[in-house]
């Protein structure tokens, strides 16, 4: 008995050992890169490209998300031309890369930084994360980095550098540039139309409404509208100056408020109900998955479809390539509801872009500089004409002083302009040439080339002028991250939000109990859009923003 | 000093004993090692990690850099209703998946010792197992198809035999979790059964000559004979099941759920996947899988204790 207690204590001792060992090796790897972090300051001096061509390229490693877009088979993001020629001009080596798929990024960039094991260099396009993750110790600061850099501080003024700041007052990330030129909205098939006699592009709900029936009379199998849940449905929901969930920055009144809070919520909703009753709205929306609607949208002829105006070059490109030659997708401003007292064509610019570059507290300095030098290549004019029109004499080539696609070697590499690398730099033009090269790329004769792209660009500056006569700031955009309980609190609340819309659309639930269930969420949740109010008004008192 | 040298006689025997038992056993050892170190590396390692439970944990400054947090984190999801919310319907759906799970493949087991063609034996074996080796992206993608509203078999068979119009089966509360319960029968039961199956090639087959002489009929003689010679298998994997009883498989319900099921189909699995890896709160996602463990744990003892009792056979 006793040897069996005297076992037992030993083999008690020999784990106990065992687990301080292997997390002790953690803490050894913490003491290696402790060295690294009295470098990792960023306020080391800096070598210009040209001076380390000399140099043996530094090796760094790196995270990305995608934008979404299709890439080839066998497509490598780590091996391929554009990479290869960024890679070149910065003097770099890029010896892991991680670019998860997109569906995938949340998951795969959260678990990546609970590791510790982060990347030298990490893009992310949620900059509320980047900025907390960076104040809580992942990333340097980015201050001197920006103003030290030729490429980076004419790019950047004080009010953006005031803007990438986390809540202690300390900027840990570099943001992307501000997006202008990209929009989304809902996307409408003008052939269908034309099939059905409507010259009129159609700007009302109520005249929506008209042609989606008359559409679904003449192609009873096709489907008007589709969703993956209430994901790609966000456009009728706006038409209300409504969302589904969360919280809402209302700028008629200059706070913000419960996404459930007001009427308008429920006439967006009983909107969707009743396109879902007279089966205009998919009947398994609820069910769909991401690549369900996808595959929807492009075999059962989805009349109505949101997306951003980048997304679209890419849907463009795969009817057409689909041998759906007769497709002619076409944006149109979100139509106003008539009883709704806002102006939901108003776009909130952002100060600076929603992506966000961060450099890890674990890289030495020569990978910072590496790093460094990467995010100049990627700013730089350079590579601005990469992600635009790819490489000349291969992608493209210059007729009558004009860049001109070069197919199919322009279409093959079409991925390159809506890289997730390319938000660095100003968009409008990628947006434009990267539409035309999907039409342009296509089997149409030059004739149908010519009147689909003038029906898609005018249709395009009608949105764009729509959008830019009345822009104002967003002042959530720009507010502190809030405290990790309030954003427990919204995720529940976005889970319950999102649950009671989508049984009121199917039926679940009577428009009635809706009503109740909405006023009883809006109470239960008032600490929640308090304590956006907090954080939205110091941005708003900061910026000078009404 | 007699009794001191017949001691040191005996301590030193053992150690003989010992030691030729280790030479006799070593190759089985050595195959026993791989399994071992997996399973302290994969599961006796990391239990120092629940002390990020206790912890306002950051990756970045790592669990011995931490704060201490005390209890904050379990008070915090006890007080939570939404925990609450997912903690019964676990419950709930765990419950209806052993009281419908459990004998499926049992019932199955007997069944299929009951047919006396080796070769459709082996044909229904393999096709009962072949469920079990998909994965449930594969399942749950079989599952919403079969139920569609509008291609789907089960609403082709009401509309057609019985006039039903078509039911959109998985945004419909009161169905969900015996889909749930459904799919997750039909993909395991098969497998299961393989337990029972062998349980059943190890009884004695003069019991069953004995009993037909005395006059015992097929149903007699399973419960005399089959069930009591499945007992002990029955009552390991009872307590097994029963040790698991607030612990549902994330992916099943992750891929079958929508908004509208929520309210009965969120679960403890997605509950803590959304906080944890969606919204990064890994102390707390760690306090709630710590008291999970716990429960659980207390249960396999007592189910143990109780089958002891009852039973009077029981797994330690």
């Amino acid at each position: 008995m006793k040897i069996f207690t005297k076992k037992k204590i030993v083999l008690v001792v020999l784990l106990s050992i065992l687990m301080l060992l292997f997390n002790s090796c953690v803490g050894v790897r913490d003491a290696e890169h402790k060295a690294a972090e009295t470098l990792s300051d960023g306020s080391g001096e800096k070598i210009s490209p040209k001076e380390q061509i000399e140099k043996p390229p530094t090796k760094i490693t790196m995270f990305y998300q995608e934008a979404g877009q299709s890439f080839p088979k066998d497509f490598s993001h780590k091996d391929n031309w554009l990479m290869k020629a960024l890679c070149e001009m910065a003097n770099v080596e890029i010896t892991e890369l991680t670019v998860p798929a997109y569906s995938e990024t949340e998951t795969k960039f959260n678990l990546m930084m609970s590791s510790g094991n982060i990347p030298n260099l990490v893009e992310r396009a949620s900059v509320t994360q980047m900025k907390q993750y960076g104040m809580e110790g992942a990333f340097i600061p980015t201050y001197d980095i920006v103003r030290n850099s030729k490429t980076l501080s004419p790019k950047y003024d004080d009010v953006m550098l005031n803007a990438m700041k986390s809540s202690d007052d300390i900027a840990y990330i570099i943001q992307s540039l501000p997006i202008n030129g990209d929009f989304t909205t809902t996307y409408i098939r003008y052939d269908y139309l034309q099939d059905v006699g409507l010259q009129e592009i159609p700007s009302t709900l109520d005249s929506i409404l008209e042609a989606m029936r008359l559409v679904q009379k003449l192609y009873p199998d096709k489907i008007m509208l589709s969703g993956a849940e209430l994901t790609y449905t966000n456009h009728l929901f706006y038409s209300y100056d409504a969302i589904h969930s969360g919280v809402q920055y209302r700028q008629n009144e200059g706070i913000v408020k419960n996404a459930f809070d007001g009427e308008n919520i429920i006439k967006a909703v009983h909107y969707l109900k009743n396109l879902y009753s007279e089966g205009l709205l998919d009947q398994e929306f609820m069910t769909n998955s991401s690549t369900d609607y996808k595959e929807k949208r492009l075999r059962s002829g989805l009349f109505l479809t949101q997306a951003n105006r980048g997304g679209m070059t890419i849907i463009m490109q795969q009817f057409l390539n689909d041998g759906q030659l007769e497709a002619r997708l076409i944006p149109i401003p979100i139509p106003i509801a008539n009883d709704v007292d806002a102006n939901t064509h108003k776009t909130h610019p952002t100060v600076l872009g929603g992506y966000a570059f961060g450099i890890s507290k674990k890289s030495t300095s020569e990978e910072i500089e590496g790093s460094v030098r990467f995010l100049e290549v990627l700013f730089s004019e350079e590579a601005k004409e990469l992600f635009e029109y790819g490489r000349e004499g291969e992608e493209y080539e210059i007729v009558d002083g004009e860049p001109m696609p070069i197919y199919p070697a322009a279409l093959e590499n079409a991925w390159r302009s809506v890289y997730g690398l390319a938000y660095t730099t100003n968009t409008d033009n990628i947006l434009s040439y990267g539409a035309k090269q999907s039409i342009y790329s296509s089997t149409l004769v030059e004739k149908e080339k010519a009147s689909y792209w003038n029906l898609y660009n005018n249709a395009t500056i009608n949105c764009l002028e729509l959008q830019r006569k009345d822009m104002t700031y967003n002042p959530i955009t720009l507010a502190m991250p809030v405290s990790d309980d309030v954003i427990n609190r919204a995720g529940e609340m976005g889970t319950l939000q999102r649950s009671l819309v989508s049984k009121a659309i199917i039926g679940e639930i009577s428009m009635d109990e809706f009503a109740i269930q909405k006023d009883i969420v809006v109470k239960d949740y008032e600490d929640v859009v308090k304590a956006y109010n907090q954080v939205v008004e110091h941005a708003k008192d900061e910026y000078g923003l009404k | 000093m007699e009794k001191v040298l017949s001691n040191n006689r005996k301590q030193q025997t053992t150690v003989l004993k010992r030691r030729t038992r280790l030479k006799k056993y070593l190759p089985i050892y050595m195959l026993l090692l791989p399994s071992m170190l997996l399973l302290l590396v994969f599961h006796y390692a990391p239990i120092f990690g629940i002390v990020i439970a206790f912890k306002n944990y950051s990756p970045f400054k790592g669990i011995l850099g931490s704060d201490w947090a005390g209890i904050k984190y379990f008070a915090s999801f006890l007080s939570d209703k939404n925990f609450w919310r997912v903690m019964k319907n676990t419950l709930i759906i765990r419950l209806y998946m052993l009281t419908f799970g459990f004998p499926a493949p049992i019932i199955f087991a007997l069944l299929l010792n009951e047919i006396w063609s080796n070769k459709y034996k082996k044909i229904i074996q393999t096709v009962s197992y072949l469920p079990y080796f998909i994965s449930w992206v594969v399942a749950a993608g079989i599952v919403t198809s079969v139920l569609s509203p509008s291609s789907g078999i089960v609403n082709n068979i009401l509309e057609t035999v019985f006039k039903i119009k078509p039911i959109y089966f998985l945004v419909k509360p009161q169905y969900f979790r015996s889909i749930i319960v459904i799919s997750f029968i039909w993909k395991g039961f098969g497998m299961e059964s393989v337990y029972y199956i062998a349980s059943l090639s190890s009884i004695d087959q003069q019991l069953y000559e004995a009993s037909t002489m005395d006059g015992a009929g097929r149903l007699r003689q399973t419960w005399h004979i089959t069930l009591p010679g499945l007992r002990n298998i029955i009552i390991v994997l009872l307590v097994l099941k029963l040790g698991s009883i607030v612990t549902i498989g994330f992916e099943q319900i992750f891929l079958l759920y929508n908004p509208v099921v929520y309210d009965v189909g969120d679960v403890i699995s997605t509950y803590t996947y959304r906080l944890g890896i969606e919204k990064t709160q890994y102390s707390l996602t760690t306090a709630i899988g710590l008291s999970q463990s716990l429960v659980n744990f207390l249960l396999v003892y007592l189910s143990n204790r109780t089958s002891r009792i009852v039973a009077g056979w029981s797994i330690w």
